[in-house]
């Protein structure tokens, strides 16, 4: 079965997430996720390409560019998101603890754990020395 | 874009957040958080009713705020978060350390 799929480059700077999240919303509205769906992948793309621009660019943004892919699959939606960083898997972090008391709460790590709780399929891969992060958002 | 006013309201100090909370600007809520503690201000209210939306981020900024307002023997309140700021905290676990209030005048209210 056939799919549709778009897709846009940004440069690795913290100001054009927005525009990758835009991206990413208008092309699940025009599949007609529902508006709780379109939020999610808007909040899991906010939260994946921050930490590839932190933790794996280190802010050296200068030429480093994210490429996002979106294929309106007959589930939902998937979601590629390319980097050129060194190979990480964030899949492979710990889970950070919801119980933990306030003063052993270092702040991170909540990214990567909304992503999980939002989407419904992830996967990760390294290919052609480039990051492969996809997730999936079924249609409600 | 976010736009942030501090006001003092009886006994509270008062931060009216409003915009998209994200990576880019988090750390503007951050500092108007800290400045406000650094200077003794140490009851606050935080009311987020005009966010629509907070990731990660402002998570983190908040939590940074509340230990540090809490070592100074004070405390940061919410007042009126959105469902979806809401789900956040839930998911998180923060709903449980902070106390969160339904309209602003409870959250100023209850210092």
């Amino acid at each position: 079965m056939g799919f549709i799929e778009k897709k846009l480059r940004i440069p690795a700077k913290l100001d054009r997430i927005e525009s990758a999240c835009e991206f990413v919303g208008g092309v699940a509205r025009e599949a007609g996720m529902s508006d709780d769906a379109v939020y999610h992948c808007y909040l899991s793309v906010e939260e994946i390409c921050t930490n590839i621009i932190e933790h794996g660019y280190h802010y050296h943004n200068g030429d480093k560019v994210i490429d996002i892919v979106c294929r309106v699959v007959s589930a939902g939606l998937q979601i590629i998101i390319i980097d050129d960083a060194a190979p990480f898997n964030p899949l492979r972090l710990d889970d950070p603890d919801p119980s933990a008391p306030l003063m052993e709460r270092e702040g991170g790590g909540w990214g990567v754990f909304f992503v999980k709780k939002y989407m419904d399929r992830l996967d990760y891969r390294f290919i052609n020395n480039r990051n492969h992060f996809m997730m999936q958002k079924n249609k409600a | 874009m976010i736009d942030i006013n501090v006001s003092s309201v009886d006994n509270a100090t008062l931060i009216e957040v409003s915009g998209r909370v994200d990576s880019m600007n988090a750390n503007e809520m951050g500092e108007a958080l800290f400045a406000e503690i650094d200077q003794g201000n140490i009851h606050i209210v935080l009311d987020l009713a005009g966010v629509e939306y907070m990731s990660s981020a402002g998570l983190r900024e908040i939590v940074s705020a509340l230990k540090k307002v809490k070592r100074a023997s004070g405390d940061l309140r919410v007042a009126q978060p959105s469902d979806r700021v809401l789900e956040i905290f839930e998911m998180s676990g923060l709903d449980t350390i902070l106390q969160i209030y339904a309209t602003q005048v409870e959250a100023v209210g209850s210092y």
